[in-house]
């Protein structure tokens, strides 16, 4: 065995004896240098054992043995554990085999990788959205490599002679297409489109083919661009045109094209162009100062806020000094109109562009606000509010802001700010001049006032007084006259009555003479009176609260009366409050049992002094500095005049709560 | 009409009560009149020595009375009175030759120095 293992090792290749159950009689040098083991190791065991030969190679292996040669790829482990591919011939020698071996691996892996990208490319061209086109155009290769012996420029001679490169494409073959270009160009059967390019190539788009070509023989690797083709039967289309020249294809004559579609692309992006131009002359010219922001940044921090769970922001930015800033810094104008310039005093457009900050910074707290209403998913936000312009004025303006959602990937937002400077000054001016006049009427109706008390009460007085003298002139007789004295002080009686019923009249006068009684309800009456003071509450900046019982029953009284009741309580809680923290104006109305009603006004103000409350509903007492005193005296006897009757106490919260009744109204 | 009267003419009819308890407590007798009218259709100047009148009455009012009154012969003294405080009413009072213009309420001796001015006390 010796001697043939010695023989054996002069070869080249791997050979091993074997017996024909498998196991190892001779190991020459190559199959130690193949395998890893020494002859040593291996002579003696079972060769699949050894080699881990793959075990669905093993089977069709020995039964082919049994009867002749076996020849085949053979998968097996080296002794350092690394899977070769050895290509293996057998034979039967005398009751043993033979084998040689040759490590393939190298081979097989490259074979294999070629297999893949052929399945891969072919896969490729027929699955994906793309037509693809394999051309031969070796007839067209002929016909320039003539001109080009005849030393045309060939990028002139194409643009002169526009037959030519009709010829051209004519001549040009399709070899191969995949199923989308049976789709997309022709009819449905793929053997029709196996010929002359031509009927897919309209005239116009024949400078495509051109250059094309004169990329291919530039010795580009590709030529891109947009034209229009034709399907078989003559529509045209817009696509996308891929031309590739890889060098061993354009050896061979051939080529390939790739065609995408566009013509749905081409259609949308017109519109998108049409719409984003329409848009852009909108916000540039519309007569209202806009500004569009950008809040990239912004909406990834609120995003990742989100998802730590913070929901509100307002609570946030409290807690978080610093943050407000660093959160209006990132928020940048990226485009503003001409209004918006106009409106900054800015020199142009342009001079608005950046961090929007600089923009609000006269109402922060607005802005806040805007921020939490976009981060709780609102879709606008909208208040007056107060700007500096670029040169120091501060106007008023009504601020909306959009949040769009068609923006919303591209985080941007749409803020409108309508200039109201001159309606707010109107107003305020309005609101003082309505205010004089109300003070003028009120002193000027206190002036009647007086003129007729005076001389309805003074007529009584005068009477008590000269009875009371002529009585003592009587007492002061030697002998008085009684039956003069009786008759005296029975005039001086009905006299002080007379006074008193004077006065009473003299009020209801103030009231407004006889009331109109009709059957109402007392919530439309709150709604009308807080309609009518929205105005001075936004001024005065006072949150109002109605808590209106539902399905309250009617009263009977006179509307316009019942509003002064309202105003004059909101209007006294509203100046209660004016130096207080809180500004809350809440008004409540409910059934207090079934035949009587009940309003509340409640302010958040000091509350009602102990010493004053006593006086509080009598004619000229006031606590305020320009204050008649004649509000809660008519508020009175108005409440009275309706069968109610009104009081005050001090609310739990420390503020003043004026509380009245009415009676239901019981029908007819 | 044997003593002359003090003749007194008011709508109120507590006023005019209470005037003609005073004026007779002061010793005079006294002539009441709801008002200028009524005055001039019961003759009540005839044996009239002094006339308390209110100023604002239904009808005449005091002063016009006054005026009336001038373009007879020898009038009698005439006293204005008035619960009003209009200056433009007392400066047509005082203007119009009265006596007096007392504002109600007033005290009993302004009254006896009034009818002391007019010579009747």
């Amino acid at each position: 065995m010796g001697t043939a293992g010695d023989l054996l090792d002069l070869v080249q290749e791997s050979v091993i004896i074997r017996s024909s159950d498998g196991i190892v009689r001779a190991w020459n040098k190559a199959s130690e240098a193949l395998y890893g083991w020494a002859h040593g190791d291996a002579e003696g065991r079972p060769i699949h054992d050894l080699l881990k030969t793959r075990r669905e190679t093993i089977a069709p292996m020995e039964a082919a043995l049994r009867d002749g040669p076996w020849e085949g790829d053979v998968v097996r482990r080296r002794a350092d554990g690394v899977l070769i591919t050895v290509q293996v011939k057998c034979v039967r020698r005398e009751g043993d085999i033979v084998e040689t071996g040759i490590d393939v691996s190298a081979q097989r892996r490259i074979e294999d990788a070629l297999n893949r990208a052929e399945h891969r490319y072919y896969n490729v061209f027929q699955a994906m959205a793309v037509s693809f086109w394999e051309l031969d155009f070796t007839p067209v290769g002929a016909m320039v490599q003539r001109l080009m012996r005849d030393g045309h420029d060939l990028k002139r001679y194409f643009a002169d002679n526009p037959a030519f490169v009709r010829d051209m494409i004519r001549a040009t073959r399709v070899i191969d297409i995949n199923d989308q270009s049976v789709q997309l160009l022709g009819r449905g059967d793929k053997e029709e489109m196996l010929a002359s390019l031509e009927p897919y190539w309209p005239p116009e788009s024949q400078h495509v083919y051109a250059e094309s070509v004169l990329a291919a023989i530039a010795g580009k690797p590709h030529y891109a661009t947009e034209t229009r083709l034709s399907s078989i039967d003559g529509r045209e289309f817009d696509v996308w045109f891929t031309a590739c020249f890889p060098p061993e294809m354009l050896a061979r004559g051939k080529l390939l094209i790739g065609i995408i579609d566009i013509s749905a692309d081409k259609k949308a992006k017109t519109a998108l162009e049409t719409s984003e131009r329409r848009y852009r002359r909108l916000f540039h010219f519309l007569p209202v100062a806009m500004v569009q922001l950008d809040r990239t940044e912004l909406g990834g921090v609120f995003a990742k806020m989100k998802a730590d769970g913070v929901d509100d922001l307002l609570g946030y930015f409290d807690a978080h000094p610093g943050f407000y800033d660093y959160a209006a810094n990132s928020i940048r104008v990226v485009e503003a109109n001409r209004r918006a310039a106009e409106l900054f005093s800015a020199k142009d457009e342009a001079e608005l562009i950046g961090p929007a900050a600089r923009l609000w910074s006269e109402s922060g707290g607005l802005i806040r606000q805007s921020m939490a209403a976009r981060y709780s998913g609102a879709s606008r936000f909208e208040s007056e509010m107060k700007i500096r312009t670029f040169d120091g004025q501060i106007r008023d303006v009504l601020y909306v802001a959009f949040f769009p959602e068609a923006f919303d990937e591209k985080a941007i937002g749409l803020s409108c700010l309508v200039d109201i400077s001159d309606r707010v000054q109107a107003q305020a001016m309005l609101a003082k001049v309505q205010a004089e006049f109300a003070h003028a009427a009120r002193v000027s109706m206190l002036g009647e006032l007086t003129a007729s008390i005076a001389h309805e009460v003074n007529q009584p007085l005068g009477a008590i007084l000269t009875n009371g003298e002529a009585a003592l002139r009587w007492l002061s007789r030697p002998e008085p006259d009684l039956t003069e004295l009786r008759a005296l002080s029975t005039r001086t009686v009905s006299d002080a009555h007379r006074a008193a019923d004077i006065i009473r009249r003299i009020r209801s006068m103030a009231t407004r003479g006889q009331p109109e009684q009709e059957p109402l309800g007392l919530n439309g009456v709150v709604e009308d009176v807080m309609l009518f003071l929205q105005p001075e509450l936004r001024r005065q900046n006072v949150e109002a609260i109605l808590q209106l019982a539902a399905d309250l029953p009617d009263v009977v009284g006179d509307r316009v009366q019942l509003q002064q009741v309202f105003a004059n309580l909101a209007v006294n809680a509203m100046h209660a409050m004016t130096d207080s923290e809180r500004h809350r104006l809440t008004i409540r109305t409910f059934s207090k049992d079934e035949r009587t009603i009940c309003a509340e006004v409640t302010d958040t103000g000091p509350g009602i002094a102990a010493e004053h409350m006593p006086q509080l509903f009598q004619s000229f007492f006031t606590t305020k500095g320009g204050g008649m005193g004649i509000g809660l005296a008519i508020c009175q006897s108005i409440v009275e005049a309706h069968g109610g009757r009104i009081e005050a106490e001090n609310a739990a919260n420390g503020g003043a709560c004026f509380r009245f009744t009415l009676p239901v109204h019981t029908g007819v | 009409m044997s003593t002359p009267a003090i003749c007194i003419i008011d709508d109120d009819e507590s006023m005019r009560l209470a005037l003609e308890g005073l004026v007779r407590s002061f010793g005079f007798s006294a002539r009441t009149f709801m008002s200028a009218e009524d005055f001039l259709a019961n003759g009540g100047d005839d044996g009239c020595c002094c006339i308390i009148t209110d100023i604002q009455m239904p009808g005449l009012s005091g002063i016009e009375l006054k005026h009336r009154l001038d373009s007879r012969p020898n009038p009698a003294p005439v006293i204005l009175i008035t619960a009003r405080s209009e200056p433009r009413i007392h400066a047509q009072a005082r203007a119009s030759g009265a006596v007096c213009l007392l504002k109600k309420p007033f005290n009993a001796d302004t009254l006896l120095a009034c009818l002391k001015k007019a010579q009747i006390a």
